[in-house]
Parts: structure tokens; C-alpha cells; sequence
């Protein structure tokens, strides 16, 4: 950008800050703002802002104020005190002369500013700088700071000030405080300023008090309004100064009688509210008793009945909902005293803030005061559980009255979380929507509170409110109970009395209405019972007599396009809960699936959980064979799909989309989009694999089994049963994986279903022998994609060897580790691929950490060189998590022990070797290389070092006094200092805090300021 | 909750999203991108939005039981560590299983707010 000269002249100043107010083009405008910002900085800013102020236009006395902050700001360490308070005496007679010349009233605040900015450098020079300011405006002159020892008391200076002066007077105690505020209270260089501003109370105190009462003129409100601003911006200070002192609260309580008075005013009114819920909500110990009973007072007055009338039958949108947030306010400052007071008072008022839950209009959309009232009643109910049960020695005389505030409370949710009728919910809009959807999940929560206190009467109460809504049809009650009882789901146990209560609701027509397709039912009421039979799935374990019912209704639903994922959600919980009281109609079940699969275009998601639901009925039958059977039953089905698949991509030819079979590869929303027969095969195969994944899934043992990790003895799992099953999986998923060999999610898939057999302890189909785990791993060449994925299975793949008998574990991973290795070498450098970084230290690291000798007897020999230097490569590089795993790999390397000699030795030889290496790592890290959310990760390997090698010592001084160490920041002295303090530490966890403190000293002070 | 004028808990400086913040500032400090001062000010706005985002903004919710081990309530700040804690997401679509899990909580309103 091309610099303006300087101007030559006052008169070039002046038409260069109008051209700054006036319209043009950004550049010129930063040239302009340059240009003065360079005059500004000059040692004759001082001359230049005296020269303004005398303009007669208003931007150019605005500017002269502003350059007085700026240079105040910059140089105010360059004035003398005598020369600060002349700069005073003249600041305070421009704010006087503007009063007087005309001067917009953006002039005299931004002259106010200046005064206070003035009052932030030189607190000393003007303790008492709001008397001193106010004792200028009644004289009309400024005066200096040591004449004020001649004024009036503060309360009778205000008591002259016409009204335009008492207007500033409050911008200036306002502004004093907003800006003071700004600063840090707590660095030693604004202490005198805080300190100063305190002194000021007493009179903001006189000004505010005669600002509640101005005189009686047209603008007396605003004056009044302006009031409140400044007393709200004190209280808000007040609030935040630590260990409030009465200097500053006692004064400012004297205003609150004032500004209640302000409530009568109807243009104050949304002010004067505001402050007190603010004030309330965030300062409530602000209020003194004599103030709470005020509050109290007027809350009992017609005025407040007019307003509370106007809230719960107002229009929120037009009229607000100020005063039923004041009394939520009060309530909540007050909730203790109005539980446990029995008097009619605090009743009335209780009465009234339940009454806040039944205001006119449907929820969040209309009825705005709904969700804060609500979340009044939840402190309310969690303020009785308190009392209920830490006072237990007390008498409880308060309960009768507040169970009593609490059933209307209960009452007036229930009605509130009603759903519309569908032609007003459907016009509007998606936040009206999801703010419904919330506040009913704000009424489930507070519901479950209440349980807690009444326990199965709020069941039976819900219970019977259902059965009088079914009875009169009235489907929105009906729809609402649902929810409430839904929402105890969690709270209800297996006790016999609840199980009374919810027969209620299922001995009732409850499984036939739900089943009307066809009628008055709303959809949403079906939403809500099928989420209520899932929620209820272990009642069903005990009552199976209403399983059948359950489960009809829920297949009913399955091919519904709304209804079609909750019922295949509901089955699954259902039968996975109720697995071994179904195991009779497992055949059932698949034929039941048959039929859906075969009618319309059933949802993937829908059908895997329906697969899920029956292969864990499946995973129930005790008997060997049955299992075998019917097992084999459901997955030829699915056997079909992949053969299907296969057939298809070699045969295009063959597709034909009027076929359900075929018509599985197309997106059953977008029938009309047909995508390439290849992707169709695709698609086709990939819904068969995740079928088998949910298959594997289901087919898991849900009961808890001992796994002993010492024994050998355990005997092998005889799969013999699942022998011929699992070599069809497998030569299956690898057929499909050879077909589609370019799609990730294939792999993705396939990793899962070996996944699920991991943490098997039981012989199953899934559970497949080790070797044919191991073979499918090594197979994989680097060109595979997902390979990541791979990697991270392979590690989970060793944690379930580590669970088993350890026979063959060193077979196996010494058959894996090469096919690792071989992987990360064939990367580029480490960066290209992070997951397979990172995965392939993590095995390395799991298989050295039981069996180190499968490590060090890697052939060949240049593998294992590659991989520590790889690895090396990782801790110096920059990325996190591939970082962290070598950390990790290291730590365990340093620490590694083996109770043969042979191989200790070849360890030691290894670190002797890598010691110098790994230290030189770190200690580029530590000095500064690494990420400051890397630095407690890389701790640990330190500490191993210092703690498990002899030569730590010297490896760490080598590498903290090489030429290649990351900083110029640190001493010799300091590196010194760094390493004694390392090793004295001993690897206690101090030690991380001192790596921290030298990685800061390496980056330098520009890094210090986290706290 | 506080207040504009007041301060927040910056102990979410520590979660994922604060540490990356944290690192992120680094590398553009280190690039002399940004002063330390204004890197101060994005974390004391970070402290301030995630307290407001928390409370204002996050709808899920989910439900979990478990063995309560220990508690403590030090400092105005209370620590809770639960073993064998079973998670229940909000749509119920599934549970999430872990050995212990430790709560720390502080009140909405710092000590020297109330």
C-alpha cells in the first residue's frame, strides 16, 4: 500500500478525518487511518488533539478524543504528574464545553472515555475522580483535583445538576465502571485502579439514587433507564471483586428499594426485570433478607397477578416472558425457604410457578416460559431429594405441600408434552420441531428425578392415566403416557410391584391399537409403543406370555418406511434380551424374515438387526446340533446373496431388477436411480457381508466366562461341529474379497466379522481356528485397501492368541511380524499412510511386550534394523498418533527383560546400540521439536531410561549438547540443570513437569501463556 | 452460569479439542503468525464458548450406572470414580461398556461468583 505524506497542516488534518466519516473506497480509507494513526503516534498528537477539539464539527472533536486515549494509552508513562493533571483539568473542561457548545452526544461520551482512560494511568492523581467530575459539571468549570476539599457533600452536588449533566454524570459511572471491569483485577498493575474504583462507591451511590429519581421532565425515563444500566454494570463488578467488600456492596444495596420502584414504570419494567432475574440468577447473596421480602411482597401485589395473567395468557412472541423469567428467578434464589416454609405466601407463589407449566399455546414455538420453568422445577424436585434424605432425623412437615405443588407440576408436563395434531405440527418449522422434541426429553429427565421420591406411585399414576385415556380414545393422552412411562425405564427394577403396574398397561388393548394400520391411531403414538416395548425388553424376560403379542406387532411394522427401523431396533433388543425364551421359534423367526425379504424392499439397516435379533435367539439353543442346524438355515440364505453377487459381476448379463433378489444391490429410496451392474453386485454383496457381520454378532456369547491368563491347561475349543461351516465362510468372504479387491469397505466389513469371534472364549462358527485368522491376515498384500484396518485387527487378532492357550502363540506371530514389517516398508516414508503407521507399531509393540524372542528371531536380520529405525523416523516426525505408538513401543523396548540369558544379552547389545539413538529422539523432542500435547507421552520412555539403563546419563548428555539440538533458548547451565534434575527424579512423575518447564525454556517466552 | 463479565473454568483446555487448540496456536506463534496475547485471548474465548456450547447447545444425553468406588468433594470441586459403568446412549441404539470412569464436576458458578 502507498503511504500518504504527513499533512502540512491543521486544515489538512481536519479534511483528512472527514474524508475518513465519508464514504470511500476500503483502501483510501486505510490510507487515510495510516496517515493519522502515524500523526497520533507523533509526540505532537498532544497539540494535534487540543487543536481539534475546538472544531465545531463533531467527527473532528471525536477524533480529538480518541487521539487523547490513544496517546494516553501509548505514552502516559511520558507525563509528568503535573503535566497529567493539567492534561485532567483540560479533558474535564471539553466534556464541560461540550454540554455548552452543541456538541452531539457521541462527542461528550467519547470525551468520557477519555477520562476514564485517564483514570486507569494515574488512579493516584484522581482518587476520588467521580465526586471530583461531578463537583465540575455543578460549577460549570473544571477545577483542580485539590479543590474538591471546598465542595458540597457528593449528595448535594448531584441534588443541583440540571438534567443533561446528571445524564453524563451517569455515562461517566458507567463508562468508569464497564471499562475498569476490562482490566485484570488481579495483576498487580491495576490493583491501585480496583482499589481506586471501590473508593467510588459511596458517591456512585448519591448519583444513582438521585438518577432513580430525576427530575420530572419528558425524559425522565430515559434518565431512569440509564439508571438501571449503571447500576446493573456496578452490581455485575460488585459481583466479580473477590471477597466483595462492604465498601463497594453496602452502597450499592442502598439502590435496590429504588430500582424495585422502577417495576411500576411500564417502559422500565423489561429493564428493571432484566436486572433483577440477572441479578438474582448470578448474584443472589447481592440481596439482603428486607430486599427478598420486598421481592416477596410484590409478588403477592395485583400488579404481579396482572402480569402473571398476561404471561400465561399473553402471547410470549409480542409481550416476552420478563416477568415469569423474575419469578423463576426469585423462585430458584429462594428454592430452599419456599420447600420447606409452609406459610400461604411462599405456597401462593409455588402455586403460581407451577402454573408457569400449564401457559397457553403448544410448546417452545408459542410457549416460551415452558423449558426455564421446567428447569426451575427439576432444582426444585433435586432441593426435596436433598432434604428428603439428608435430613432425616428432622420432621418433614413441608413434604405433604410440596407433593402436592409436585403432582400439578407432573400434571400440567404431561398435558404440555402432547404432540399437536399433525396439520399443526407439520407447519413448523425444524427448530419449533427439535425444541418440542427436546423439552420432552427435559420432562423424561425431570421424571426420573421425581422417582426417586415417589417411586411406583409415579408409575401407577402414568398406568392409570393411560387406561383412562384408552378408555375416552383420546390419542395424545394416550401418546403421553406412553412417554412417561418409557421415560422410568431406567429407574424401574425387577421388583414385583412394578411389574404390577406395567401389566396394567399391557394386559390392556395396548398391543391391538397399536397394531390398527388402518384408522385413528397416529403414527406417532406407534412411534412411541414400539420405543416402549424396547425400553421395556427385561420386563418381557419375566412376562413372556406378552412376548408374542410384542413381537407380531413389531415384524408388522418392519416393512413400515417410518415405523420400519424402531420395530428392527425393538426386535433386536427384545430378542437379544429374551433369547433363551425363544429358542422353540427360532425356525419361525427365519421364515418370518424369508417372507419379509421376499415382499417389499426391506431396509439394510432394518434387516441387519432383524438378523442380529435371530442369530442371538440362535446362540441360545443349548442343544449342539439343533444350533448347528438352524444356524445353517439362516446363513444359506445369505450364502445365496454372495454367490449371487459374485455370479453377477462375471455375468452382467443376468441381472434382472424385477427380482427382490436383485433389486437388494439398489437403494430402496432411489429405485428409480439404477446405478452400473457392478455396482449393484457391489452393493449386493456388501448388505450380504454386513447380514454375516450382525450374524457374528448375535451368535456372541452374552454370559460372563472366567478367563484365566495364567492357565495352558485349557483345552483347545473342539469346533469340529463348525468345521465345515467355517471353511465355507471363509472361502466365501474370500471369494467376495477377490471379486470386489478394490473396495475398502469389503475389507472393512470381512475385518469385523473375524472381529467378532476375537473375544469368544466358547467354540462357534465364527470362532475360527488361529492358523486361518493368521492366513487371512498374511495373504493380504500392501496393495489391499484399508489396510489400516487390517493392521488394527491383526492387533486385536493378538490379544485374543494372548487369551488362549499359548502353544501355538509363537508360531503364529512370528508368521505375522514379517507380513507387518513387510507392509511398513513397503510405505514411502511413514507419513504417506498414519494408520498403518501407527497399527504396525502397536502390534510390534503388543507382540515384544509377551513374546520378545518371536521379535529377535525375525529373519531376516535387516527387518527388524528397518523397523527400529522406522520406528526412530515415527518419534522424530510430527504426527500424533503414529508418534504416540512409538513413544509407547519405546518405553516397552528400554524396559524389556527376558529371564533367558541368551536373549537378555541380545536385548542389551540392541540398546546398547539404539540407547544413543532413542535419547537423541526425545531430547529433539523436549528441546522443542514436539507438539505441547505430546510432551507427557514422550515422558514415559524418558523415565524408563533414566530408570532402567546405567548410561542414560551419558546418552542424554550427548544428545542435549549435540549441534543438531532444536534451541538456541537454553544455556549450557540450564541443559545441565535439566539433566540433574531428570535423573535425580528417579521416573517419579515430577519428571513430566520438568520436561514441560524445559520445553518452554527451549521454544522461549512467546509459548508461557497457557495457564 | 456466569456471566459475559466473568470468568470460566479453563478446564476444558485439557479435552481433545482444547489440547489441539493449544498445539495449533503453537504452530502459528512459532510461525510468528500471531502474538502470544492474542493466543491468550482464543483460549480465554475457547474457555468461555465451550461453557456456553455445553450448556446451551449439546441436546444428547445419555444414562449410565455403575459401582461407585470413591467420591470426594475438595476445593468446591467433586470427583467421583465409578467402576463397571454400562452407558446408554440417548436412542438407545446401543451401550457402551468400561471399567471405571472418573467424573470431576465444579459448580456452574465459580466460588468467587456466588
Amino acid at each position: 500500500m502507498e503511504h500518504l505524506p504527513l499533512p502540512s497542516s491543521l486544515a489538512e488534518v481536519e479534511s483528512l478525518i472527514r474524508a475518513l466519516y465519508q464514504p470511500n473506497a476500503p483502501a483510501t480509507i486505510a490510507q487515510i487511518q495510516e496517515v493519522l494513526q502515524r500523526l497520533q503516534k507523533s509526540p505532537q498528537g498532544w497539540q494535534l488533539a487540543q487543536s481539534l477539539i475546538v472544531s465545531r464539527d463533531d467527527n473532528i472533536k471525536f477524533y480529538a478524543a480518541l487521539t487523547v486515549i490513544v496517546k494516553l494509552n501509548r505514552d502516559s508513562a511520558s507525563l509528568t504528574d503535573d503535566e497529567a493533571k493539567e492534561l485532567l483539568q483540560n479533558i474535564v473542561s471539553w466534556v464541560l464545553q461540550s454540554l455548552v457548545d452543541g456538541s452531539s452526544a457521541f462527542v461528550t461520551k467519547k470525551l468520557c472515555s477519555a477520562l476514564i482512560t485517564f483514570f486507569i494511568h494515574f488512579p493516584h492523581l484522581w482518587p476520588l475522580c467521580l465526586r471530583h467530575f461531578l463537583y465540575c459539571l455543578d460549577i460549570g468549570r473544571s477545577t483542580p483535583v485539590e479543590s474538591l476539599d471546598d465542595a458540597l457533600q457528593t449528595n448535594l452536588i448531584v441534588g443541583n445538576l440540571d438534567r443533561r449533566k446528571l445524564t453524563v454524570a451517569i455515562w461517566f459511572a458507567t463508562t468508569l465502571v464497564e471499562e475498569v471491569g476490562k482490566t485484570d483485577m488481579n495483576s498487580p498493575k491495576y490493583v491501585q485502579v480496583h482499589e481506586g474504583l471501590i473508593k467510588n462507591a459511596p458517591d456512585v451511590s448519591c448519583l444513582l439514587a438521585r438518577g432513580f429519581s430525576p427530575p420530572q421532565d419528558s425524559t425522565g425515563t430515559k434518565t431512569q433507564g440509564d439508571t438501571l444500566s449503571c447500576f446493573q454494570a456496578w452490581i455485575l463488578y460488585a459481583q466479580r471483586v473477590p471477597s466483595s467488600s462492604d465498601l463497594l456492596v453496602r452502597p450499592l444495596r442502598e439502590l435496590v428499594d429504588y430500582s424495585i420502584n422502577c417495576f411500576a414504570d411500564e417502559e422500565l419494567f423489561q429493564a428493571t426485570a432484566e436486572l433483577f432475574s440477572d441479578v438474582l440468577t448470578n448474584y443472589s447473596s447481592f440481596f439482603t433478607e428486607a430486599h427478598y421480602n420486598s421481592l416477596s411482597s410484590l409478588f403477592d401485589s395485583d400488579w404481579a397477578a396482572q402480569h402473571y395473567e398476561q404471561t400465561i395468557h399473553g402471547s410470549h412472541q409480542e409481550d416476552g416472558i420478563s416477568f415469569g423469567l423474575l419469578m423463576l428467578a426469585y423462585g430458584d434464589a429462594k428454592v430452599h425457604e419456599l420447600m420447606a416454609r409452609i406459610d400461604d405466601r411462599s405456597s401462593r407463589f409455588l402455586q403460581r410457578l407451577s402454573g408457569l407449566l400449564a401457559a397457553d399455546g403448544y410448546l417452545v414455538g408459542e410457549d416460551h416460559v415452558f423449558v426455564p420453568a421446567l428447569e426451575f422445577w427439576s432444582t426444585f424436585v433435586e432441593t426435596m431429594i436433598d432434604s428428603t434424605y439428608s435430613d432425616e432425623e428432622q420432621t418433614q412437615n413441608w413434604r405433604p405441600l410440596a407433593d402436592q405443588h409436585l403432582k400439578t407440576v407432573i400434571m400440567n408436563c404431561w398435558r404440555k408434552v402432547q404432540w399437536p395434531p399433525a396439520e399443526v405440527f407439520a407447519e413448523w418449522d425444524s427448530a419449533e420441531r427439535a425444541g418440542f422434541g427436546d423439552a420432552r426429553k427435559d420432562v423424561a429427565d425431570m421424571l426420573q428425578s421425581v422417582f426417586t421420591l415417589n417411586g411406583v406411585s409415579l408409575l401407577s399414576f402414568f398406568a392409570d392415566l393411560f387406561l383412562q385415556s384408552v378408555a375416552v380414545q383420546s390419542w395424545a393422552e394416550v401418546e403421553a403416557s406412553v412417554f412417561c412411562l418409557g421415560s422410568l425405564s431406567d429407574c424401574v427394577s425387577d421388583n414385583a410391584e412394578f411389574d404390577f403396574e406395567l401389566s396394567k398397561v399391557f394386559a390392556s388393548p395396548f398391543f391391538e391399537l397399536l397394531g390398527e394400520t388402518h384408522g385413528p391411531i397416529p403414527l406417532r403414538l406407534r412411534q412411541t409403543g414400539l420405543k416402549f416395548i424396547e425400553r421395556y425388553c427385561e420386563y418381557f424376560e419375566r412376562h413372556g406370555e406378552y412376548l408374542p403379542h410384542a413381537l407380531n406387532l413389531l415384524f408388522a411394522a418392519v416393512n413400515d418406511p417410518v415405523l420400519g427401523g424402531p420395530s428392527a431396533r425393538a426386535i433386536s433388543t427384545l430378542c437379544s434380551s429374551c433369547r433363551s425364551i425363544l429358542t422353540g421359534e427360532a425356525g419361525a423367526f427365519i421364515r418370518q424374515y424369508q417372507t419379509i425379504r421376499s415382499g417389499q424392499a426391506l431396509d439394510s439397516w432394518a434387516e441387519e438387526k432383524i438378523i442380529l435379533a435371530i442369530a442371538s435367539i440362535i446362540q441360545a439353543i443349548t442343544d449342539d446340533s439343533r444350533r448347528l442346524e438352524v444356524f445353517e438355515e439362516l446363513y444359506a440364505i445369505l450364502r445365496k446373496d454372495f454367490e449371487r453377487s459374485v455370479q453377477l459381476k462375471a455375468q452382467p448379463g443376468i441381472l434382472n431388477l424385477t427380482d427382490p433378489d436383485f433389486l437388494r444391490g439398489v437403494e430402496p429410496s432411489k429405485p428409480q436411480v439404477v446405478p452400473a451392474v457392478e455396482e449393484i453386485a457391489l452393493q449386493i454383496a456388501l448388505r450380504a457381508l454386513r447380514c454375516l457381520s450382525s450374524m457374528a454378532k448375535g451368535m456372541q456369547d452374552v454370559k460372563e466366562n472366567i478367563v484365566d491368563l495364567d492357565s495352558d491347561s485349557r483345552p483347545v475349543p473342539t469346533n469340529s461341529s463348525f468345521t465345515d461351516i467355517q471353511s465355507d465362510i471363509t472361502r466365501l468372504l474370500a471369494e467376495v474379497q477377490r471379486t470386489f479387491s478394490y473396495s475398502g469397505e469389503v475389507v472393512e466389513v470381512i475385518c469385523n466379522i473375524y472381529r467378532a469371534g476375537f473375544s469368544e472364549t466358547d467354540p462357534g462358527p465364527f470362532v475360527f481356528p488361529a492358523d486361518v485368522v493368521t492366513d487371512f491376515f498374511v495373504q493380504q498384500p500392501f496393495e489391499t485397501p484399508r489396510l489400516g484396518t487390517l493392521l488394527s485387527t491383526a492387533c486385536s487378532f493378538i490379544g485374543s492368541l494372548y487369551r488362549g492357550p499359548k502353544t501355538f502363540v509363537p508360531n503364529h506371530l512370528a508368521r505375522l511380524l514379517p507380513w507387518v514389517i513387510s507392509l511398513l516398508q513397503a510405505l514411502q516414508v511413514p507419513e504417506s499412510d498414519t494408520e498403518v503407521t501407527q497399527n504396525g507399531i502397536i502390534f510390534v509393540d503388543r507382540l515384544m511386550s509377551r513374546y520378545p524372542e518371536v521379535l529377535f528371531q525375525l529373519q531376516p536380520q535387516n527387518m527388524l534394523e528397518f523397523f527400529f529405525l522406522f520406528s526412530l523416523k515415527v518419534l522424530d516426525g510430527k504426527e500424533p498418533l503414529p508418534k504416540n505408538a512409538a513413544a509407547d513401543f519405546w518405553s516397552g523396548f528400554i524396559t524389556l527383560k527376558s529371564e533367558d540369558p541368551g536373549l537378555q544379552e541380545t536385548i542389551s547389545n540392541a540398546m546398547g546400540h539404539l540407547g544413543p539413538l532413542v535419547a537423541q529422539s526425545l531430547v529433539q523432542n523436549i528441546g522443542g521439536n514436539a507438539a505441547r500435547s505430546e510432551l507427557d507421552k514422550l515422558s514415559d520412555p524418558l523415565k524408563k531410561l533414566v530408570t532402567n539403563q546405567v548410561r542414560a546419563q551419558s546418552w542424554l548428555e550427548q544428545a542435549l549438547f549435540h549441534e543438531s539440538f532444536p534451541s538456541k533458548q537454553v544455556t549450557p547451565q540450564e541443559k545441565t540443570l535439566f539433566l540433574r534434575k531428570i535423573v535425580g527424579l528417579r521416573g517419579s512423575r515430577a519428571t513430566n513437569q520438568v520436561v514441560r518447564e524445559f520445553w518452554l525454556a527451549c521454544r522461549g517466552s512467546n509459548f508461557t501463556y497457557v495457564s | 452460569m456466569a456471566t459475559n463479565n466473568t470468568n470460566f473454568y479453563d478446564l476444558y483446555r485439557h479435552g481433545s479439542l482444547g489440547v489441539s487448540l493449544t498445539d495449533a496456536l503453537d504452530d502459528l506463534i512459532g510461525a510468528e503468525r500471531i502474538d502470544p496475547q492474542l493466543a491468550m485471548k482464543v483460549l480465554t474465548q475457547f474457555d468461555r464458548i465451550v461453557a456456553e456450547a455445553l450448556s446451551e447447545k449439546v441436546k444428547a444425553r445419555l444414562t449410565f450406572k455403575g459401582s461407585l468406588d470413591t467420591y470426594r468433594f475438595c476445593d468446591e470441586v467433586w470427583t467421583f470414580l465409578i467402576k463397571n459403568v454400562t452407558f446408554k446412549m440417548d436412542n438407545g441404539a446401543h451401550t457402551v461398556q468400561v471399567d471405571k470412569v472418573k467424573i470431576v464436576s465444579c459448580s456452574a458458578k465459580r466460588g468467587d461468583e456466588k
